[in-house]
Protein backbone atom coordinates (compact mmCIF):
# COMPACT_ATOMS: atom_id res chain seq x y z
CA UNK A 1 0.00 0.00 0.00
CA UNK A 2 1.04 3.29 -1.09
CA UNK A 3 0.84 6.77 1.18
CA UNK A 4 0.69 9.73 -0.31
CA UNK A 5 0.77 13.10 1.75
CA UNK A 6 0.02 16.32 -0.20
CA UNK A 7 0.15 19.28 2.32
CA UNK A 8 -1.36 17.91 5.49
CA UNK A 9 -1.34 20.11 8.02
CA UNK A 10 -3.04 19.88 11.57
CA UNK A 11 -4.45 22.55 14.00
CA UNK A 12 -5.88 22.09 17.46
CA UNK A 13 -8.46 24.19 18.89
CA UNK A 14 -6.49 24.93 21.97
CA UNK A 15 -8.49 26.67 25.13
CA UNK A 16 -6.85 29.78 24.76
CA UNK A 17 -5.42 29.62 21.28
CA UNK A 18 -5.71 27.36 18.04
CA UNK A 19 -2.50 25.14 18.39
CA UNK A 20 -0.52 24.54 15.16
CA UNK A 21 0.73 21.12 15.09
CA UNK A 22 1.42 20.62 12.32
CA UNK A 23 2.68 22.32 8.71
CA UNK A 24 1.61 21.26 6.01
CA UNK A 25 3.58 17.79 5.06
CA UNK A 26 4.16 16.88 1.88
CA UNK A 27 5.34 13.09 1.30
CA UNK A 28 5.51 9.74 -0.70
CA UNK A 29 5.56 6.52 0.92
CA UNK A 30 6.03 3.73 -1.62
CA UNK A 31 4.59 0.44 -1.34
CA UNK A 32 6.54 -1.69 0.94
CA UNK A 33 9.14 0.91 2.23
CA UNK A 34 10.15 1.30 5.71
CA UNK A 35 9.78 4.92 6.88
CA UNK A 36 11.14 5.84 10.57
CA UNK A 37 9.68 9.67 11.80
CA UNK A 38 11.64 11.19 13.70
CA UNK A 39 11.84 14.40 15.43
CA UNK A 40 11.68 16.29 18.99
CA UNK A 41 8.81 15.88 21.54
CA UNK A 42 5.53 17.42 20.46
CA UNK A 43 6.25 18.03 16.83
CA UNK A 44 3.57 16.07 15.42
CA UNK A 45 4.81 12.48 14.36
CA UNK A 46 1.84 10.68 16.49
CA UNK A 47 -0.95 13.52 15.27
CA UNK A 48 0.38 12.44 11.64
CA UNK A 49 0.25 8.89 12.39
CA UNK A 50 -3.14 9.35 13.77
CA UNK A 51 -4.02 11.37 10.70
CA UNK A 52 -3.36 8.31 8.25
CA UNK A 53 -4.67 6.03 10.49
CA UNK A 54 -8.18 8.12 10.14
CA UNK A 55 -8.36 8.73 13.54
CA UNK A 56 -9.34 12.71 12.93
CA UNK A 57 -9.46 14.38 10.04
CA UNK A 58 -6.35 16.65 8.72
CA UNK A 59 -7.46 20.55 9.10
CA UNK A 60 -6.23 20.92 5.02
CA UNK A 61 -4.15 18.86 3.24
CA UNK A 62 -5.04 15.21 1.66
CA UNK A 63 -3.72 11.90 2.06
CA UNK A 64 -4.29 9.11 0.24
CA UNK A 65 -3.70 5.15 0.55
CA UNK A 66 -3.66 3.53 -2.74
CA UNK A 67 -5.31 6.37 -3.81
CA UNK A 68 -8.01 6.21 -1.80
CA UNK A 69 -9.47 8.03 1.63
CA UNK A 70 -7.51 6.58 4.48
CA UNK A 71 -11.25 5.99 5.87
CA UNK A 72 -11.36 3.49 2.98
CA UNK A 73 -8.21 1.43 3.98
CA UNK A 74 -9.36 1.21 7.76
CA UNK A 75 -13.03 0.03 7.31
CA UNK A 76 -11.19 -2.10 4.75
CA UNK A 77 -8.85 -3.63 8.08
CA UNK A 78 -6.12 -2.75 5.78
CA UNK A 79 -4.34 -0.71 8.47
CA UNK A 80 -2.48 -2.12 11.23
CA UNK A 81 -2.39 0.41 14.48
CA UNK A 82 0.16 -0.54 17.30
CA UNK A 83 1.80 2.13 19.95
CA UNK A 84 3.26 2.64 23.28
CA UNK A 85 0.41 1.15 25.08
CA UNK A 86 -0.33 -2.59 24.60
CA UNK A 87 -3.64 -1.43 24.51
CA UNK A 88 -4.50 -5.21 25.15
CA UNK A 89 -7.89 -6.86 26.87
CA UNK A 90 -7.35 -7.93 30.40
CA UNK A 91 -10.44 -10.10 30.64
CA UNK A 92 -8.98 -11.97 27.35
CA UNK A 93 -6.46 -14.42 27.15
CA UNK A 94 -3.33 -13.75 24.89
CA UNK A 95 -4.59 -16.00 22.15
CA UNK A 96 -7.93 -14.55 21.93
CA UNK A 97 -6.46 -11.03 22.23
CA UNK A 98 -4.43 -11.86 18.95
CA UNK A 99 -8.10 -13.13 17.35
CA UNK A 100 -9.60 -9.61 18.17
CA UNK A 101 -8.93 -8.41 14.80
CA UNK A 102 -10.36 -11.32 12.82
CA UNK A 103 -13.52 -11.06 15.36
CA UNK A 104 -14.42 -7.91 14.92
CA UNK A 105 -15.78 -6.01 11.76
CA UNK A 106 -16.35 -9.69 10.49
CA UNK A 107 -17.71 -8.36 7.16
CA UNK A 108 -14.12 -6.23 6.31
CA UNK A 109 -12.56 -9.66 6.69
CA UNK A 110 -14.30 -12.04 4.47
CA UNK A 111 -13.72 -9.27 1.31
CA UNK A 112 -10.15 -10.01 2.12
CA UNK A 113 -9.30 -13.52 1.06
CA UNK A 114 -5.79 -12.77 2.68
CA UNK A 115 -6.29 -12.33 6.21
CA UNK A 116 -7.67 -16.15 6.49
CA UNK A 117 -4.61 -17.33 6.07
CA UNK A 118 -2.84 -15.52 9.15
CA UNK A 119 -3.05 -17.91 11.96
CA UNK A 120 -3.55 -16.43 15.68
CA UNK A 121 -1.66 -19.58 16.93
CA UNK A 122 0.91 -19.22 13.95
CA UNK A 123 1.64 -15.60 15.30
CA UNK A 124 2.05 -16.32 18.93
CA UNK A 125 4.70 -18.40 17.76
CA UNK A 126 6.07 -15.93 15.50
CA UNK A 127 6.71 -13.91 18.37
CA UNK A 128 7.94 -16.65 20.83
CA UNK A 129 5.11 -16.63 22.87
CA UNK A 130 3.27 -20.44 22.08
CA UNK A 131 3.69 -21.26 25.80
CA UNK A 132 1.18 -18.46 26.84
CA UNK A 133 -1.78 -18.92 24.59
CA UNK A 134 -3.98 -19.14 27.36
CA UNK A 135 -2.48 -16.65 29.99
CA UNK A 136 -4.02 -13.36 30.89
CA UNK A 137 -1.84 -10.10 30.09
CA UNK A 138 -1.93 -8.88 32.97
CA UNK A 139 0.94 -12.00 34.05
CA UNK A 140 2.96 -11.02 31.34
CA UNK A 141 5.73 -8.89 31.25
CA UNK A 142 6.23 -5.66 29.25
CA UNK A 143 7.80 -6.68 26.74
CA UNK A 144 5.56 -9.74 26.14
CA UNK A 145 2.50 -7.59 26.15
CA UNK A 146 4.07 -5.71 23.27
CA UNK A 147 4.83 -9.08 21.63
CA UNK A 148 1.10 -9.80 21.77
CA UNK A 149 0.37 -6.29 20.72
CA UNK A 150 2.58 -6.96 17.68
CA UNK A 151 1.47 -10.01 16.62
CA UNK A 152 -2.35 -8.69 17.09
CA UNK A 153 -1.28 -6.39 14.60
CA UNK A 154 -0.23 -9.23 12.47
CA UNK A 155 -3.27 -10.87 12.55
CA UNK A 156 -5.50 -8.09 10.93
CA UNK A 157 -2.94 -9.03 7.68
CA UNK A 158 -2.82 -5.15 6.83
CA UNK A 159 -0.42 -3.85 4.35
CA UNK A 160 -0.25 -1.03 6.01
CA UNK A 161 1.47 -0.56 9.60
CA UNK A 162 1.53 2.64 11.14
CA UNK A 163 3.46 1.95 14.97
CA UNK A 164 4.01 5.33 17.18
CA UNK A 165 7.23 4.44 19.16
CA UNK A 166 5.86 0.78 19.62
CA UNK A 167 9.05 -0.56 22.07
CA UNK A 168 9.56 2.90 23.48
CA UNK A 169 8.69 1.92 27.00
CA UNK A 170 10.87 -1.05 26.86
CA UNK A 171 14.54 -1.52 28.19
CA UNK A 172 17.40 -1.50 25.61
CA UNK A 173 18.46 -5.15 25.25
CA UNK A 174 14.14 -6.05 24.48
CA UNK A 175 13.70 -3.08 22.44
CA UNK A 176 16.71 -4.44 20.13
CA UNK A 177 15.31 -7.92 20.18
CA UNK A 178 11.75 -7.08 19.26
CA UNK A 179 12.62 -4.51 16.06
CA UNK A 180 15.16 -7.22 14.69
CA UNK A 181 11.78 -9.41 15.31
CA UNK A 182 9.45 -6.32 13.25
CA UNK A 183 12.82 -6.46 10.41
CA UNK A 184 12.07 -9.90 10.11
CA UNK A 185 8.32 -9.88 9.96
CA UNK A 186 8.15 -6.77 7.88
CA UNK A 187 10.83 -8.77 4.95
CA UNK A 188 8.23 -11.79 5.33
CA UNK A 189 5.16 -9.85 4.90
CA UNK A 190 6.36 -6.73 3.00
CA UNK A 191 3.95 -4.62 4.41
CA UNK A 192 4.02 -0.33 4.46
CA UNK A 193 5.41 0.77 7.38
CA UNK A 194 5.30 4.00 8.68
CA UNK A 195 7.35 3.83 12.44
CA UNK A 196 8.10 6.60 15.07
CA UNK A 197 11.06 6.60 17.00
CA UNK A 198 12.70 8.94 19.05
CA UNK A 199 16.10 6.22 18.93
CA UNK A 200 18.40 7.47 15.90
CA UNK A 201 19.69 4.40 16.08
CA UNK A 202 16.63 2.21 15.93
CA UNK A 203 16.14 4.66 12.77
CA UNK A 204 19.02 3.76 11.19
CA UNK A 205 18.87 0.17 11.79
CA UNK A 206 15.29 -0.40 10.75
CA UNK A 207 14.69 1.93 7.78
CA UNK A 208 14.75 3.00 3.94
CA UNK A 209 14.95 6.36 4.98
CA UNK A 210 14.37 8.46 8.05
CA UNK A 211 11.46 11.98 8.08
CA UNK A 212 13.51 14.32 10.36
CA UNK A 213 10.45 16.76 11.94
CA UNK A 214 11.17 19.84 12.89
CA UNK A 215 9.97 21.01 16.54
CA UNK A 216 6.27 22.04 16.84
CA UNK A 217 4.77 23.05 14.59
CA UNK A 218 6.00 20.35 12.56
CA UNK A 219 7.36 20.11 9.22
CA UNK A 220 9.87 17.96 7.17
CA UNK A 221 13.14 19.13 8.13
CA UNK A 222 15.35 16.34 6.07
CA UNK A 223 14.53 13.06 4.89
CA UNK A 224 17.88 10.69 5.19
CA UNK A 225 17.54 7.51 2.55
CA UNK A 226 19.44 4.74 3.45
CA UNK A 227 20.61 2.04 0.71
CA UNK A 228 22.67 -0.47 3.33
CA UNK A 229 21.48 -4.02 3.35
CA UNK A 230 20.31 -4.99 6.26
CA UNK A 231 21.14 -6.49 8.80
CA UNK A 232 22.76 -3.35 9.31
CA UNK A 233 25.79 -3.03 11.92
CA UNK A 234 25.73 -0.13 14.13
CA UNK A 235 29.53 0.01 14.36
CA UNK A 236 30.11 -0.34 10.07
CA UNK A 237 31.46 3.09 8.85
CA UNK A 238 28.64 3.43 6.79
CA UNK A 239 25.88 2.90 9.49
CA UNK A 240 27.81 5.15 11.44
CA UNK A 241 27.83 7.84 9.17
CA UNK A 242 23.98 7.66 8.57
CA UNK A 243 23.63 8.41 12.84
CA UNK A 244 26.40 11.21 12.46
CA UNK A 245 24.24 12.85 10.27
CA UNK A 246 21.02 12.40 11.71
CA UNK A 247 21.87 13.64 14.88
CA UNK A 248 23.22 16.72 13.33
CA UNK A 249 20.08 17.47 11.48
CA UNK A 250 18.34 16.73 14.79
CA UNK A 251 20.42 19.00 16.86
CA UNK A 252 19.48 21.97 14.27
CA UNK A 253 15.88 21.10 14.43
CA UNK A 254 15.40 20.78 17.84
CA UNK A 255 15.77 24.36 17.80
CA UNK A 256 12.68 26.31 18.49
CA UNK A 257 11.49 29.36 16.08
CA UNK A 258 13.77 28.22 13.67
CA UNK A 259 11.08 29.80 10.96
CA UNK A 260 11.20 29.67 7.15
CA UNK A 261 13.98 27.48 7.11
CA UNK A 262 12.59 23.85 5.31
CA UNK A 263 15.66 21.75 4.17
CA UNK A 264 14.46 19.11 2.34
CA UNK A 265 17.92 16.85 1.24
CA UNK A 266 18.30 12.93 0.24
CA UNK A 267 21.32 11.73 1.00
CA UNK A 268 22.43 8.82 -0.02
CA UNK A 269 25.50 6.94 2.17
CA UNK B 1 1.57 -10.87 65.95
CA UNK B 2 -1.05 -12.66 67.57
CA UNK B 3 -0.97 -15.85 65.00
CA UNK B 4 1.89 -16.49 62.45
CA UNK B 5 -0.03 -19.44 60.52
CA UNK B 6 1.02 -20.33 56.72
CA UNK B 7 -0.60 -18.70 54.13
CA UNK B 8 -0.37 -14.92 54.84
CA UNK B 9 -0.95 -12.80 52.03
CA UNK B 10 2.33 -9.90 52.37
CA UNK B 11 0.09 -6.44 51.29
CA UNK B 12 1.28 -3.08 52.11
CA UNK B 13 3.88 -4.50 53.74
CA UNK B 14 1.82 -6.10 56.53
CA UNK B 15 0.92 -9.77 57.13
CA UNK B 16 -2.78 -10.83 56.31
CA UNK B 17 -4.67 -13.54 56.20
CA UNK B 18 -8.71 -14.82 56.09
CA UNK B 19 -8.53 -16.93 59.11
CA UNK B 20 -6.47 -13.61 61.57
CA UNK B 21 -9.29 -11.71 60.34
CA UNK B 22 -11.88 -13.70 61.83
CA UNK B 23 -10.29 -14.09 64.58
CA UNK B 24 -9.81 -10.76 65.12
CA UNK B 25 -13.38 -9.82 64.55
CA UNK B 26 -14.58 -12.92 66.78
CA UNK B 27 -12.28 -11.47 69.53
CA UNK B 28 -13.34 -7.50 69.58
CA UNK B 29 -17.02 -8.29 69.04
CA UNK B 30 -17.51 -11.01 71.82
CA UNK B 31 -15.52 -8.18 74.15
CA UNK B 32 -17.69 -5.58 73.14
CA UNK B 33 -20.84 -7.93 73.65
CA UNK B 34 -19.30 -9.03 77.27
CA UNK B 35 -18.93 -5.16 77.95
CA UNK B 36 -22.52 -4.65 76.95
CA UNK B 37 -23.50 -7.35 79.26
CA UNK B 38 -21.52 -6.13 82.22
CA UNK B 39 -22.95 -3.10 82.06
CA UNK B 40 -26.58 -3.24 81.83
CA UNK B 41 -26.11 -5.99 84.89
CA UNK B 42 -23.95 -3.45 86.82
CA UNK B 43 -26.36 -0.79 85.92
CA UNK B 44 -29.33 -2.53 86.65
CA UNK B 45 -30.76 -0.73 83.38
CA UNK B 46 -34.22 -2.00 82.66
CA UNK B 47 -34.93 -4.07 79.54
CA UNK B 48 -37.44 -1.59 78.25
CA UNK B 49 -34.42 1.07 78.08
CA UNK B 50 -31.81 -1.24 76.97
CA UNK B 51 -31.83 -5.18 76.70
CA UNK B 52 -28.84 -7.20 77.54
CA UNK B 53 -26.96 -9.92 75.20
CA UNK B 54 -28.19 -12.55 76.56
CA UNK B 55 -31.91 -11.49 76.82
CA UNK B 56 -31.70 -10.77 73.12
CA UNK B 57 -30.27 -14.83 72.92
CA UNK B 58 -32.82 -15.59 74.88
CA UNK B 59 -35.86 -14.30 72.64
CA UNK B 60 -33.76 -15.64 69.10
CA UNK B 61 -33.91 -18.67 70.31
CA UNK B 62 -37.62 -18.79 71.82
CA UNK B 63 -39.17 -16.93 68.71
CA UNK B 64 -36.25 -18.32 65.89
CA UNK B 65 -39.48 -19.36 63.63
CA UNK B 66 -41.21 -16.31 64.23
CA UNK B 67 -38.40 -13.93 63.18
CA UNK B 68 -36.95 -15.99 60.83
CA UNK B 69 -40.05 -16.47 58.50
CA UNK B 70 -40.41 -12.52 59.06
CA UNK B 71 -36.72 -12.19 57.69
CA UNK B 72 -37.56 -14.36 54.80
CA UNK B 73 -40.21 -12.32 53.93
CA UNK B 74 -37.71 -8.98 53.98
CA UNK B 75 -35.02 -11.15 52.28
CA UNK B 76 -37.15 -12.00 49.03
CA UNK B 77 -38.20 -8.29 48.91
CA UNK B 78 -34.77 -6.76 49.11
CA UNK B 79 -33.29 -9.71 46.47
CA UNK B 80 -36.20 -8.33 44.81
CA UNK B 81 -35.48 -4.55 45.08
CA UNK B 82 -31.82 -5.41 44.06
CA UNK B 83 -32.31 -7.52 40.72
CA UNK B 84 -35.01 -4.69 39.95
CA UNK B 85 -32.66 -2.08 40.63
CA UNK B 86 -29.74 -3.50 38.95
CA UNK B 87 -31.78 -4.94 35.74
CA UNK B 88 -32.98 -1.00 35.23
CA UNK B 89 -29.48 0.52 36.13
CA UNK B 90 -27.67 -1.23 33.71
CA UNK B 91 -30.16 -1.31 31.16
CA UNK B 92 -30.15 2.66 31.92
CA UNK B 93 -26.60 3.02 31.82
CA UNK B 94 -26.15 0.68 28.37
CA UNK B 95 -29.19 2.75 26.87
CA UNK B 96 -27.50 5.81 27.27
CA UNK B 97 -24.02 4.87 26.01
CA UNK B 98 -25.37 4.23 22.82
CA UNK B 99 -27.71 6.84 22.45
CA UNK B 100 -25.08 9.63 23.70
CA UNK B 101 -28.04 12.18 23.07
CA UNK B 102 -30.28 10.91 25.86
CA UNK B 103 -27.61 10.60 28.93
CA UNK B 104 -27.90 14.09 29.99
CA UNK B 105 -31.62 13.97 30.17
CA UNK B 106 -31.38 11.01 32.19
CA UNK B 107 -28.76 11.54 34.37
CA UNK B 108 -31.01 14.38 35.67
CA UNK B 109 -34.38 12.29 35.77
CA UNK B 110 -32.24 9.66 37.81
CA UNK B 111 -30.66 12.54 40.64
CA UNK B 112 -34.37 13.63 41.09
CA UNK B 113 -35.30 10.38 42.15
CA UNK B 114 -32.09 10.10 44.20
CA UNK B 115 -33.14 13.21 45.60
CA UNK B 116 -36.34 12.20 46.70
CA UNK B 117 -36.83 10.74 50.45
CA UNK B 118 -37.45 7.29 49.97
CA UNK B 119 -39.11 7.85 53.95
CA UNK B 120 -41.44 9.71 52.33
CA UNK B 121 -41.74 7.98 49.08
CA UNK B 122 -42.40 4.73 51.01
CA UNK B 123 -46.49 5.62 52.64
CA UNK B 124 -47.05 6.90 49.82
CA UNK B 125 -46.32 3.57 47.84
CA UNK B 126 -48.54 1.52 50.79
CA UNK B 127 -51.23 3.70 49.71
CA UNK B 128 -51.28 3.46 46.20
CA UNK B 129 -50.03 -0.59 46.23
CA UNK B 130 -51.02 -1.42 49.54
CA UNK B 131 -49.49 -3.87 52.44
CA UNK B 132 -47.91 -6.74 50.33
CA UNK B 133 -44.25 -6.70 49.34
CA UNK B 134 -44.62 -4.55 45.96
CA UNK B 135 -44.03 -1.19 47.74
CA UNK B 136 -40.70 -2.54 49.35
CA UNK B 137 -39.37 -4.17 46.52
CA UNK B 138 -39.70 -0.72 44.49
CA UNK B 139 -38.18 1.04 47.33
CA UNK B 140 -34.97 -1.19 47.39
CA UNK B 141 -34.90 -1.05 43.39
CA UNK B 142 -35.29 3.08 43.43
CA UNK B 143 -32.21 2.48 46.36
CA UNK B 144 -30.22 -0.15 43.67
CA UNK B 145 -31.03 2.07 40.39
CA UNK B 146 -29.17 5.20 41.04
CA UNK B 147 -25.30 4.05 42.25
CA UNK B 148 -25.69 1.43 39.98
CA UNK B 149 -26.72 3.38 37.02
CA UNK B 150 -23.76 5.99 37.93
CA UNK B 151 -21.00 3.55 38.67
CA UNK B 152 -21.70 1.27 35.19
CA UNK B 153 -22.21 4.35 33.17
CA UNK B 154 -18.48 5.31 34.66
CA UNK B 155 -17.01 2.10 34.29
CA UNK B 156 -18.65 1.66 30.28
CA UNK B 157 -16.45 4.97 29.79
CA UNK B 158 -13.24 4.21 31.67
CA UNK B 159 -12.16 2.17 28.89
CA UNK B 160 -8.19 2.98 27.86
CA UNK B 161 -7.98 5.74 24.73
CA UNK B 162 -5.54 3.18 23.23
CA UNK B 163 -8.02 0.30 23.57
CA UNK B 164 -10.79 2.68 21.65
CA UNK B 165 -8.08 3.67 19.16
CA UNK B 166 -7.47 -0.26 18.25
CA UNK B 167 -11.35 -0.81 18.00
CA UNK B 168 -11.54 2.04 15.50
CA UNK B 169 -8.44 0.88 13.18
CA UNK B 170 -10.45 -2.54 12.93
CA UNK B 171 -13.74 -0.24 12.26
CA UNK B 172 -15.36 -1.82 15.15
CA UNK B 173 -19.18 -1.94 15.65
CA UNK B 174 -20.52 -0.27 18.93
CA UNK B 175 -21.81 -3.57 20.05
CA UNK B 176 -18.21 -5.04 19.41
CA UNK B 177 -16.88 -2.46 21.96
CA UNK B 178 -19.38 -2.84 24.43
CA UNK B 179 -18.86 -6.20 24.43
CA UNK B 180 -15.49 -6.86 24.22
CA UNK B 181 -14.25 -3.36 25.75
CA UNK B 182 -16.93 -1.44 27.39
CA UNK B 183 -19.24 -4.05 29.28
CA UNK B 184 -15.38 -6.27 31.28
CA UNK B 185 -14.15 -2.53 31.91
CA UNK B 186 -17.79 -1.57 33.91
CA UNK B 187 -18.05 -4.83 35.52
CA UNK B 188 -15.08 -3.59 38.66
CA UNK B 189 -17.24 -0.50 38.59
CA UNK B 190 -20.72 -2.31 39.48
CA UNK B 191 -19.20 -4.82 41.74
CA UNK B 192 -17.99 -1.53 43.71
CA UNK B 193 -22.02 0.22 43.00
CA UNK B 194 -23.46 -3.59 44.75
CA UNK B 195 -20.66 -3.33 47.77
CA UNK B 196 -22.61 -0.19 49.01
CA UNK B 197 -26.10 -1.38 47.58
CA UNK B 198 -26.40 -5.04 48.53
CA UNK B 199 -26.72 -4.79 52.70
CA UNK B 200 -28.33 -0.98 52.18
CA UNK B 201 -31.79 -3.16 50.43
CA UNK B 202 -32.39 -5.04 53.06
CA UNK B 203 -32.22 -1.58 55.29
CA UNK B 204 -34.25 -0.59 52.60
CA UNK B 205 -36.88 -3.03 52.72
CA UNK B 206 -37.38 -2.92 56.06
CA UNK B 207 -37.57 0.69 56.43
CA UNK B 208 -40.83 0.69 53.50
CA UNK B 209 -41.95 -2.19 56.25
CA UNK B 210 -42.11 0.20 59.16
CA UNK B 211 -44.46 2.27 56.60
CA UNK B 212 -47.32 -0.23 56.39
CA UNK B 213 -47.19 -4.07 56.42
CA UNK B 214 -48.63 -7.62 56.43
CA UNK B 215 -45.89 -9.03 57.26
CA UNK B 216 -41.69 -8.89 57.35
CA UNK B 217 -38.74 -8.11 59.62
CA UNK B 218 -40.20 -4.64 59.83
CA UNK B 219 -43.55 -5.47 60.99
CA UNK B 220 -41.85 -7.51 63.51
CA UNK B 221 -40.08 -4.67 64.33
CA UNK B 222 -42.64 -2.12 64.18
CA UNK B 223 -44.90 -4.65 66.50
CA UNK B 224 -41.72 -5.21 69.09
CA UNK B 225 -41.19 -1.35 69.65
CA UNK B 226 -44.98 -0.36 69.60
CA UNK B 227 -45.06 -3.25 72.73
CA UNK B 228 -42.34 -2.02 74.00
CA UNK B 229 -40.84 -5.52 73.59
CA UNK B 230 -36.81 -4.47 73.35
CA UNK B 231 -35.51 -7.66 73.40
CA UNK B 232 -37.70 -8.74 70.13
CA UNK B 233 -36.65 -5.59 68.53
CA UNK B 234 -33.16 -6.19 68.87
CA UNK B 235 -33.38 -10.02 68.00
CA UNK B 236 -35.06 -8.67 64.67
CA UNK B 237 -32.20 -5.88 64.08
CA UNK B 238 -30.01 -9.38 64.39
CA UNK B 239 -31.35 -11.03 61.81
CA UNK B 240 -31.76 -7.66 59.77
CA UNK B 241 -27.77 -7.35 60.05
CA UNK B 242 -26.56 -11.04 59.73
CA UNK B 243 -28.67 -10.89 56.07
CA UNK B 244 -26.81 -7.47 55.20
CA UNK B 245 -23.35 -9.34 55.85
CA UNK B 246 -24.87 -12.12 54.16
CA UNK B 247 -25.55 -10.09 50.67
CA UNK B 248 -22.04 -8.50 51.08
CA UNK B 249 -20.16 -11.76 51.23
CA UNK B 250 -21.95 -13.12 48.54
CA UNK B 251 -21.37 -9.94 46.14
CA UNK B 252 -17.46 -10.28 47.00
CA UNK B 253 -17.66 -14.18 46.20
CA UNK B 254 -19.10 -13.08 42.99
CA UNK B 255 -17.07 -10.34 42.24
CA UNK B 256 -14.12 -12.48 42.75
CA UNK B 257 -15.73 -14.97 39.86
CA UNK B 258 -17.00 -12.34 37.76
CA UNK B 259 -13.01 -9.82 37.42
CA UNK B 260 -11.39 -13.51 37.48
CA UNK B 261 -8.69 -11.86 35.21
CA UNK B 262 -7.43 -9.98 38.62
CA UNK B 263 -7.19 -12.88 40.66
CA UNK B 264 -3.07 -13.73 39.33
CA UNK B 265 -2.62 -10.11 39.80
CA UNK B 266 -1.11 -9.90 43.74
CA UNK B 267 -1.79 -6.26 44.60
CA UNK B 268 -5.49 -6.21 43.46
CA UNK B 269 -6.09 -9.93 45.26
CA UNK B 270 -8.24 -9.82 48.52
N1 LIG C 1 -5.99 15.85 20.82
C1 LIG C 1 -5.23 16.94 20.91
N2 LIG C 1 -5.78 18.11 21.26
C2 LIG C 1 -5.00 19.23 21.36
N3 LIG C 1 -3.69 19.26 21.12
C3 LIG C 1 -3.09 18.11 20.77
C4 LIG C 1 -3.83 16.89 20.66
N4 LIG C 1 -2.96 15.90 20.30
C5 LIG C 1 -1.76 16.48 20.21
N5 LIG C 1 -1.82 17.80 20.47
C6 LIG C 1 -0.71 18.74 20.43
O1 LIG C 1 -0.09 18.62 19.19
C7 LIG C 1 1.33 18.69 19.32
C8 LIG C 1 1.94 17.47 18.70
O2 LIG C 1 1.62 16.34 19.48
P1 LIG C 1 2.09 14.88 19.10
O3 LIG C 1 1.54 13.96 20.11
O4 LIG C 1 1.78 14.61 17.71
O5 LIG C 1 3.67 14.98 19.28
P2 LIG C 1 4.78 13.87 19.11
O6 LIG C 1 5.70 14.32 18.05
O7 LIG C 1 4.15 12.54 18.94
O8 LIG C 1 5.50 13.96 20.50
P3 LIG C 1 6.19 12.79 21.33
O9 LIG C 1 7.48 12.52 20.65
O10 LIG C 1 6.41 13.40 22.67
O11 LIG C 1 5.26 11.64 21.34
C9 LIG C 1 1.60 18.82 20.79
O12 LIG C 1 1.90 20.17 21.06
C10 LIG C 1 0.33 18.44 21.46
O13 LIG C 1 0.13 19.18 22.61
MG1 LIG D 1 3.99 10.77 20.11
Amino acid sequence: MNVMLRGVAKTFNGKQAPLVALHPITLDVATGEFVCLIGPSGCGKSTLLRLIADQMPPTAGDIRLNNAPPGAARKAKHIAWMAQNSALLPWQTVLDNVRLPQRVNTAASRQNGQHAALNPADLLRTVGLADFAQAYPGTLSGGMQQRVALARALATGAQLWLMDEPFAALDELTRETLTDEVLRLWQTFRPTVLWVTHNIAEAARLADRVVVMSARPGRIKAIVAIAQPRPRDETSPETAAVIRRLRAVLRESGVNGLNGFCERSAISV
Amino acid sequence: MWFNTKGENVRNGATHNTKQDVISAGVIIGAALLAWEGAVRVNQTPVYILPAPSAIAERLWQNGSYLGNAALVTLGEALGGLLLGLAVGIATATLITFLIQLERGVLALAILVKATPMVAIAPLLTIWLGFGPLPKVIITALLTFFPVLINVHSGLHAVDEAVLALFHSLDAGRWEVFRHARWPAALPYLFAALKVVAPLGVTGAVVAEWAGASAGLGRAMWLAYANLNLPMLFAAVFYSAVMSIGLYVLVITLEKQAIFWRRNNALSAD
